[in-house]
């Protein structure tokens, strides 16, 4: 059962409880039901995660610069996002007169897209997942490729050659460091042997945390993950990599143009593709939903407790979101800690440091793959 | 190191240095994450102030002897002081100091021979209308005045350590106000 399936299932189960047969309608209409509720939940949940760490990236940083952070909206600040919400939606959206209209308005749509796209393939847990496609991990790499069109298309139709600086940059920064993180997913590949996340994460079940892939092939998937995360922190444009949005040089880089709502999806892309390299790396590398909550307690081939269906999906979820959770945490970490590099440093540490080691790792790998380990 | 250094050598040493001033920098602001923020939240919590602190001023309208060393001693004339009658008779008319001149100085307070007018630890110096910088004092109502003496400083310093060192002084000459035993909240008028 995928996302769809749930949808579908938890709307039977409603329809019951007033008197109605849902299971009378046609298929095709309860799947393009379920489709459109799927997209609204993945929206939704997008648009929270960007909310909670709007807010949980201004708390860390006050309390990194030993400042409180906003704590007067609300409990602790946490209504500070939903009046920012409020002031960006009631904004004017101004567009430039010698901006290309056009373009303009089509570009934070793209990003948006290229940011929520990969949610069709990321699992939740086993059953949570809106489609599980066997080239799934390609799928979300190559759609979050579609963000380098749409900034590039803001960054050139804002005619301010600033912002063409920060839309250059970002598209050079992005497409070079797709490389590195292509070859530590390839890592990971090798070791499982398939290109499905959900494959790829039922391989590392076992042992508590132990058949993780970082465990899994050391040191190779170790140092790979290491690759996947720093170059997925320069695709999702975020400090020590934020040279697009240089706000010394470029005053907010391809994106200075905006404001009001077509602001906002730029921001809610950016904390979307945070979260999902987020989730790639925890699915990835640290075992997806089998986390450090078990889900069932054995010793010795004697099962004491096991989670029922619902509770083992409910378990799966909570670890894979808390993974995802604390290395969104790091790269707000990182951002804080971190000055920005230098364009040549970028290019450095992509070319020179990251894409050598990937080379490195994807061969370990391969042999590791080779050897006719014993299954314990 | 004597030997020049290979370019293979720089990488790695460029390659260690990057890990371990990372790990290092992330250290650092983690431990200031885990720490306690230093702001002083100023409406809800107000901050401390040093004992020398120097506020609004603090004045005795009953223990003043209107000999006007405190006129004199101003650098900016910022001091006020009318009387009226002669004698027994002789009393305060007007005692007002202009803070929009006044430069906190403290010689005022220092030349008092009766330690009647002292600097306050109130910090809040800020006023509504152009008019309020014009504080007059022998009108003030006690309850103003005792706000401003916020937050224990209610006698005139060199009075509140004299006090402290022979106790039996004090009650010879008791102050005005009595309850220089809680200073945080005098619960007489003082003038």
């Amino acid at each position: 059962m995928n996302l769809v399936g749930v949808i579908n299932f938890v709307l039977a189960w409603v329809a019951a409880l007033v008197g109605l047969r849902y299971e009378a309608l046609p298929e095709l209409v309860r799947t393009a039901i379920g489709m459109v509720i799927a997209c609204l939940v993945i929206i939704g949940f997008v648009a929270l995660v960007a909310m909670f760490f709007g807010w949980a990236e201004r708390r860390v940083a006050g309390r990194i610069q030993a400042r409180q952070g906003p704590n007067r909206v609300g409990p602790a600040g946490l209504l500070q996002l939903v009046a920012d919400g409020i002031k960006l939606l009631i904004k004017e959206d101004v567009i430039p007169d010698s901006a290309y209209a056009v373009l303009f308005r089509l570009a934070p749509i793209l990003v948006l897209m290229g940011a929520l796209a990969p949610f069709v393939v990321l699992p939740f847990s086993e059953n949570l997942v809106v489609s599980r496609m066997s080239l799934g991990v390609y799928y979300a790499l190559s759609f979050a490729a579609l963000e380098v069109v749409g900034v590039i298309m803001a960054g050139w139709a804002s005619n301010n050659k600033w912002s063409l600086y920060g839309g250059m940059r970002l598209a050079a920064q992005m497409m070079s460091y797709e490389i590195p993180m292509g070859l530590a997913v390839l890592t990971v590949v090798v070791l499982t042997g398939s290109l499905s996340l959900g494959d790829i994460v039922a391989a590392q079940q076992g042992w508590w945390i132990f058949k993780w892939n970082i465990f899994r092939g050391f040191p190779w998937a170790f140092i790979a993950a290491f690759i996947f995360y720093i170059a997925g922190l320069a695709g999702s444009k975020r400090t020590p990599f934020d040279l697009p949005e240089a706000e010394s040089e470029l005053v907010a880089g391809y994106h200075t143009e905006y404001s009001g709502m077509r602001f906002v999806m730029f921001m809610i892309a950016e904390y979307g593709t945070m979260y999902v390299v987020s989730v790639l790396t925890a699915i990835l590398f640290l075992g997806g939903w089998w986390g450090p909550l078990p889900r069932e307690i054995s010793w010795g081939g004697h099962v004491y407790w096991a989670a029922g269906p619902v509770l083992s999906n409910v378990i799966g979820v909570a670890n894979l979101v808390g993974k995802a959770f604390f290395l969104m945490f790091v790269i707000l970490w990182l951002r804080w800690t971190f000055p920005r590099v230098r364009v040549n440093q970028v290019v450095y540490i992509c070319m020179k440091v990251l894409v050598p080691f990937g080379i490195v790792c994807l061969v370990g790998a391969a042999i590791w793959a080779l050897i006719p380990w014993p299954s314990w | 190191m004597s030997r020049p250094s290979t370019a293979f050598a720089q990488y790695w040493r460029t390659f260690w240095n990057a890990i371990v001033t990372t790990i290092a920098g992330l250290r650092v602001t983690l431990k200031y994450l885990f720490s306690k923020p230093i702001t002083v939240e100023y409406p809800d919590v107000l901050p401390e102030v040093p004992e020398q602190w120097r506020g609004w001023h603090a004045y005795e309208v009953d223990r003043c002897i209107m000999c006007g060393l405190c006129v004199k001693i101003c650098p900016i004339q910022c001091i006020t002081l009318e009387t009226e009658g002669t004698g027994k008779d002789r009393r305060v008319k007007l005692y007002q100091i202009h803070y929009g001149l006044c430069l906190f100085c403290n010689l005022c307070s220092e030349v008092c021979p009766v330690l009647c007018l002292w600097m306050a630890r109130d910090w809040d110096l800020t006023c509504y209308r152009r008019d309020d910088v014009l504080m007059r004092f022998d009108t003030m109502d006690p309850s103003e005045q005792r706000k401003r003496l916020w937050p224990s400083l209610i006698h005139h310093p060199l009075r509140a350590e004299k006090k402290a060192a022979k106790p039996a002084a004090g009650a010879t000459s008791p102050p005005k106000s009595a309850t220089g035993e809680t200073p945080a909240q005098p619960k007489e008028p003082l003038a």
